[in-house]
């Protein structure tokens, strides 16, 4: 994985220094919080409804032992115990105070971590396929390139103050695991005929009050020309992004608005002026950062372990976690393993700090001392040799981490919601712990398949319920917590945004509701359908009879 | 309002023109696009400097053919928070222009390092703000990430050039 | 009946803090001092608002609370009782120095789901 040279680390170390003045002039009452406010927040820094919040960046979600255990150190020292993984492959921790938050950045600094752009109007967290470098699918590695885009956007000093914030997402592979299509930025690396490397650029997809998918901006763009193609997008969304509206400032609204032909021509005819600069990636800068990025030392190994086979065999347990978590890799004998943070009950994305030393114990031990966190609230084991697995699962069942629900029902994506979050309408992490609870039977989660169901618990939807196959959101109506259901959302390759089905439900009904639609997805279900497919198949209808019947009364 | 220009705090000799205003015979001025647009022959033939300012929502892509004959462009920052001007400044730069870059409307001290990077080489500053102020927020950074208007060379032509100088 | 209490974040550590009768900042909105909407409210905001020039407390602003029976004090919005009695996703995370808002504790994760919502 990618390793600081002098330069990153001069920088990161001289951002902290930036910040801890910062600090000091807003508790010296010399700045307003007005004037604090985008500052903190492009240091990852929120108030929010308890206390202040700290992003950190985990970089395209991949990370090392040590940083995993300086994380450990930081949820006990300024945190409560805890670490809190997020949908941008980072991890929060809450109950910082503002007058050490400059310490806990130069422990992260430490360790070549920071908490640079996780929040404010200005260029996110870079997220990445959280299998790169393992999975079998891919054109290349897509975090060398995500790499190249988090340095190019650390402190770009013309988009810190943009209309509204801007996420990037770096993909290699035609399956999306890291929701390319819902992005500000999508990049989808290609090869063309020519056996050259390049971009599909995807521009203008989001979630938030108004969903959209984004739309293909460029089919190619060569490799050594992403940097001026990024910038001559973010200069013409710069300039032309509304302003008037907050809800209105992504550059979905801008593409929607001016039409994608439009905008497109105005970004080429950026491009044009732009693309033979100093922007162009020298190719011996690929390489280096390649190199960081080279496979681990693999064993020449079987693609079949006997012992393997016995173990899942003899163990029923373990080989039910084996079909749920554990996924293919490019290279004989070994396996790519998720571990769910979505234990029955807890908190979707949650870590204890002990948990965490654990993992990075396991990580150094199994899996060439590297951990990937996902989108979708989880972390991964890249490289795990299949002869390993057994060991493996009996160690993460001894911490509580062997949870076979990937992609089930109960591995769940929730926001904060009102339990932390300021800006929330309802609480979103304890209708999780109530549904985890109500679809505990992991026979009946695995009878029910994959079923990607995701909570916000407000219209700005980090929980990303619009591309949820279920999708829940909660709103306020009149002083209550009440929970809306969308159905049909995807955020893979096969990307749509779920319908909301009729009225919300109060926070005591709507976990009957949410049965109420599974069940009938059991009944209307064709052989092994998956839940999505069953409801493209039938539509809306069916559900929502089913869940409004007095409305099917009223008319008949 | 006073100016910060060049890291010093300096009197501003330009006169901001009303449009309702006649032109005055003598004396630098900034005038609205609109006044520009509109009085254009008569502003050139004075011989006094002139310059133009624009609003977070006027590009200077319409005044890209006049830069010659500008000494100044101000850009108008309507809320700190909107950050269109630094892609109109970085504009400016790539077309050519060699006259001041200035900074107007609620511009924050610790935007002054983005803003020069940018192009800026002149900001209104409010009165009562010292140079000691505007030195304070002056982050030391010993290189950027990315190229920009003010010729800083990006981390990436400093690894470049320390391969090529150790042969690795 | 209807009483406010004026609440606020404190700068340094972020926490939540309730305007006391002495002027302090308290953690407590067990020791909130209760105000009538009008001129009584309106004057303690002009103190708390002048607390927050003065570098004590950021975002200071009034909520709705009721007494309950046991002379408690309840805000009546349920996002005011999150942030007065702590998140209800850990049972430890519950604000145990505030009595009356655990009652309905029971086998159901979250703790206390229905005492807040």
């Amino acid at each position: 994985m990618y390793r600081y040279d002098e330069f990153d680390r001069n920088f990161v170390n001289e951002r902290v220094t930036e910040f801890r003045g910062q600090v000091a002039r807003r508790l010296s009452g010399e700045m307003s919080e007005e004037e604090f406010r985008p500052l903190r927040l492009m240091n990852g820094l929120y108030l929010q409804l308890h206390a202040y919040m700290l992003r950190v960046a985990i970089p395209y979600g991949t990370f090392s032992s040590v940083q995993m255990r300086k994380l450990a150190h930081i949820a006990r020292t300024y945190d409560r115990g805890y670490g809190h993984f997020t949908t941008r492959q980072n991890i929060q921790f809450n109950w910082p105070k503002l007058d050490q938050v400059p310490d806990l950045l130069a422990e992260l600094a430490d360790v070549e971590m920071h908490a640079i752009q996780t929040s404010g109007n200005c260029i996110r967290n870079v997220t990445a396929d959280p299998y790169a470098g393992a999975v079998a699918d891919e054109v290349d590695d897509s975090r060398i390139w995500a790499e190249i885009v988090r340095q190019w956007s650390t402190l770009h000093p013309e988009f810190t103050y943009l209309g509204r914030k801007f996420k990037i997402a770096v993909s290699a592979s035609d399956f999306d695991r890291a929701v390319i299509r819902f992005h500000d930025i999508g990049l989808i690396l290609k090869k063309n005929d020519a056996g050259e490397t390049g971009f599909q650029v995807w521009v203008g997809g989001g979630l938030g009050r108004t969903p959209m998918i984004g739309k293909v901006f460029n089919e190619f763009v060569p490799q050594q020309d992403l940097l001026s193609y990024l910038e001559a997008v973010l200069r013409v969304y710069n300039m032309y992004g509304r302003r008037d509206n907050k809800y209105k400032a992504r550059i979905k609204i801008l593409v929607h608005e001016t039409g994608i032909d439009e905008l497109k021509a105005k970004v080429e005819a950026e491009w044009r002026e732009i693309r033979d600069s100093a922007l162009k990636v020298p190719d011996d800068e690929v390489a280096r950062i390649r190199s960081y990025f080279a496979p681990p030392p693999f064993e020449q190994l079987d693609a079949i372990d006997r012992s393997f086979e016995t173990k899942k065999f003899e163990n029923p347990e373990f080989a039910r976690w084996v079909t749920g978590n554990v996924v293919a890799h490019r290279e004989p004998g070994y396996r790519i393993v998720n571990i769910s943070l979505k234990p029955e009950g807890l908190p979707p994305g949650d870590i204890t700090a002990d948990q965490m030393e654990d993992l990075a114990d396991l990580a150094e031990t199994y899996s060439f001392d590297e951990i990937r966190a996902t989108h979708e609230q989880n972390l991964v084991f890249a490289h795990v040799k299949q002869s390993e697995l057994f060991e493996l699962w009996q160690e993460l069942a001894e911490i509580g981490l062997a949870m076979p629900n990937i992609g089930k029902v109960s591995d769940m994506i929730a926001c904060p919601g009102l339990d932390y979050c300021a800006l929330a309408n309802a609480r979103a992490i304890p209708l999780a712990q109530r549904i985890s609870k109500r679809y505990a039977d992991l026979d009946q989660q695995f009878d029910l398949g994959e079923l990607k169901l995701k909570i916000s618990g407000c219209i700005n939807a980090c929980g990303h319920h619009h591309v949820g196959h279920i999708g829940l959101l909660g709103v306020d109506r009149r002083g209550e917590e009440y929970y809306q259901i969308t159905l049909g959302g995807s955020g893979a390759e096969d990307a749509a945004i779920g319908s909301i089905i009729g009225p919300a439900f109060s926070s005591e009904t709507v976990v009957d509701a949410l049965e109420s639609v599974i069940s009938l997805f059991v009944e209307l279900r064709l052989d092994k359908e998956r839940f999505l497919d069953t409801y493209r198949r039938v539509g809306a209808a069916p559900f929502k009879s089913r869940l409004y019947p007095e409305k099917l009364d009223a008319a008949a | 309002m006073p100016l910060l220009k060049d890291g010093k705090i300096v009197n501003d000799s330009w006169l901001y023109l009303d449009d309702s205003i006649a032109l005055p015979k003598v004396g630098a001025i900034v005038v609205s696009l609109a006044r520009w647009q509109r009085d254009r022959a008569a502003l050139m033939a004075r011989t006094d400097s002139v310059g133009v300012r624009l609003t977070a929502d006027q590009s200077p892509e319409q005044i890209k053919e006049d830069l010659t004959e500008l000494a100044l462009v101000a850009i108008e920052f309507p809320a700190f928070t909107n950050g269109r001007g630094y892609s109109y400044a970085r504009l400016l730069h790539r077309y050519g222009f060699t006259g001041e870059i200035r900074a107007v409307g609620n511009v924050l001290r610790d935007q002054y390092g983005n803003m020069k990077r940018c192009g800026f080489n002149a900001l209104e500053v409010k009165s009562g703000e010292t140079e000691a102020h505007w030195q304070a927020t002056v982050s030391n950074f010993s290189a950027p990430y990315q190229v920009a208007a003010d010729g800083a060379e990006p981390i990436m032509s400093l690894r470049q050039q320390r391969m090529a100088a150790t042969g690795g | 009946m209807t009483r406010q209490v004026i609440t606020a974040n404190r700068l340094k550590d972020g926490l939540v803090v309730f305007l006391a009768e002495d002027g302090s900042w308290a953690d407590s909105i067990l020791d909130a001092q209760l105000l009538k909407a009008g001129s009584e409210l309106d004057n303690r905001l002009v103190l708390a608002n002048a607390a927050e020039q003065a570098k004590i407390v950021v975002g200071p602003y009034e909520i709705e609370v009721t007494e309950t029976d046991t002379g408690d004090i309840r805000p009546v919005r349920y996002r005011e009782r999150i942030r007065a009695y702590g998140p209800s996703t850990h049972a430890d995370f519950a604000r145990q120095d505030i009595p009356g808002h655990l009652t309905h504790l029971d086998d159901v994760s979250p703790v206390y789901f229905n005492g807040v919502g």
